[in-house]
């Protein structure tokens, strides 16, 4: 054979358009799906994302989202006593058993259009660049790498021309702090400073877990255990667990740092799968303090100089204090039931 | 997966090796349909629709709901198997039914809940007391006393008009350990986790 019979070639064509996709219906029976586990959907009224939580609990009570009450679930509004007319401008906190749709507009860029995560620079004519690696079942579907360099958005290796963008989905419990400060004053044997830990619902916060969505997760930086101890210092007023990252891969092609659209492709990564309780370490009343005096013998010391003295490192009265704030620091934790 | 690029041909080179590749290639988007998959097949392309028929999950402490009675598949908190209205949930036909009394909350939701009594002194659950933990049907979730906690297996979920119950939230999907943590000078606290 030294030509491809017209036959041939439609017999190719035949095929491939009979077995071309043009839509997929997932009939659900009852099916069980675990407590918060994301659907990620485009509302063509809203045109936006959106994320659609299975309701999950903490403490028994199903976790909230805060949505604009214009786009509030009816049984929000109702629980909440809010017409559509008095709701106008006003965000609400809707629970999961009503069924929200979460706004998903925080994305972050991974790969070909991404922005470093980090710049150094080696010389005058080296920079170096370090970005989130696109993971590889992305790079699977057609992801781009990273630019090679901050200065460049030219795809590095491959013909990989898709764009991907991620979310991520947290939740939040919130929870007494924990704070520090010094007073100081005259006791019977000269001047005595006093080290107080105070316990604080701050104002606002809420009964329920709630959820956020925030481009990029960033734990929070480990306290300074001598920052604890000198200045006035107050611990987190929440804790925060992973619920799942909402990736977006855009068609191939795609202009770089554009916004995701309908033709986009969802994909989900769970992190968290049942429910939960939260707890904190110690239970102290808000509004409470629990104090250690020490005496200084330092008669009108300034007080920087008599905290200075107190916490060197090689005073008893450091590893004393670190024990009774230790020992007294609120902290959380989630577990699974 | 082959490298798309082999599918490429020259200026000049013959096309019919190539055109063998990209036979082989496009086999590969023939579709199949898998378990509880359909596919409609139509000259211009083909439907897909999958049935997602599943079987359930029958986890310890599943909440049922019919008519307006609830029943709690089995389950264990410390080892010990729960009672609904003096019979242990695991004993046979009738099965231990709680009956929807007292309404919801303010906000339509009442819960399923386990409560643990424990010894005020040893701070265990009793063997012998044979109420020492129960199911019941509560609407508020934080009624407590030092000696009794509470933990939430379901939500119910109320109608607009506080008359019956529309949907079960379950809440625990794992038999439960529990722990008393005895406190000076206050009531202690329970403390259930899953096991």
């Amino acid at each position: 054979m030294k030509s491809i019979p017209a036959r041939d070639w439609n017999a190719l064509i035949d095929q491939l358009r009979r077995d071309q996709v043009i839509g997929c219906t997932a009939l659900e029976h009852g099916e069980w799906r675990h407590p918060w586990q994301v659907s990620a959907e485009w509302n063509p009224d809203r045109l936006r994302w959106e994320a659609r939580i299975q309701p999950g609990f903490v403490n028994g009570l199903d976790a909230e989202v805060r949505v604009a009450a214009k786009d509030a679930p009816a049984d929000t509004l109702r629980r909440l006593k809010l017409t559509p007319a008095k709701a106008a401008k006003k965000m609400v906190d809707s629970w999961l058993t009503e069924d929200p749709r979460m706004p998903l507009n925080k994305w972050r860029a991974i790969g070909r259009d991404a922005q470093p995560e980090s710049v150094s620079a080696v010389g005058i004519d080296e920079i170096n660049a370090s970005y989130e690696p696109v993971p590889e079942f992305f790079l699977a579907l057609g992801a781009g790498e990273p630019p090679k360099s901050p200065l460049s958005f030219a795809p590095s290796t491959g013909g990989n021309t898709r764009l991907l963008r991620a979310t991520e989905i947290t939740l939040q419990k919130d929870r007494i702090t924990t704070g520090t400060d010094w007073t100081f004053g005259s006791g019977a044997d000269g001047t005595f400073a006093q080290f107080n830990v105070t316990y604080r619902l701050p104002a606002g916060a809420r009964k329920r877990a709630y959820l956020r969505s925030v481009a990029k997760l960033r734990p929070p930086a480990p306290d300074d255990p001598m920052a604890r101890l000198m200045v006035d210092w107050e611990s987190d007023p929440f804790d925060t667990i992973p619920v799942a990252t909402v990736y977006l891969i855009s068609p191939e092609n795609a202009v770089q740092n554009s916004e995701p659209g309908p033709d986009w492709s969802p994909y989900v990564k769970h992190h968290l799968f049942w429910n939960l309780i939260h707890d904190v370490t110690v239970q102290p009343p808000s509004g409470s303090s629990e104090n250690m005096i020490l005496p200084t013998g330092l008669a009108l010391g300034v007080a920087d100089s008599v905290i200075n003295q107190i916490l060197a490192t090689i005073n008893d009265k450091n590893a004393a204090l670190a024990e009774f704030l230790g020992k007294r620091t609120v902290e959380g934790r989630f577990w699974t039931i | 997966m082959i490298d798309l690029r082999k599918l490429r041909v020259r200026p000049g080179e013959p096309v019919l090796p190539a055109w063998n590749r990209l036979l082989d290639w496009a086999k590969q988007f023939r579709l199949y349909a898998g378990r509880g998959v359909r596919l409609q097949r139509t000259p211009n392309g083909t439907y897909v629709i999958a049935d997602l028929r599943t079987t359930p999950w029958n986890h310890p402490f599943k909440v049922s709901l019919a008519d307006r009675e609830v029943t709690v598949a089995f389950g264990t908190v410390q080892d010990v198997v729960p009672r609904i209205g003096g019979r242990a949930i695991d004993e046979p036909v009738p099965v231990p039914r709680l009956r929807l009394d007292g309404g919801p909350d303010k906000d339509g939701r009442s819960w399923v809940v386990i409560e643990v009594k424990v010894n005020g002194k040893s701070g265990e659950i009793d063997p012998k007391d044979k109420d020492a933990v129960l199911i019941r049907l509560v609407s508020n979730l934080d009624r407590q006393t030092a000696n009794v906690g509470r933990h939430p297996l379901a939500m119910l979920i109320w109608d607009a008009g506080r008359t019956s119950v529309i949907r079960v939230r379950q809440i625990t999907h794992f038999d439960l350990r529990h722990l008393y943590v005895k406190a000076e000078g206050k009531p202690g606290r329970h403390i259930f986790w899953a096991t």
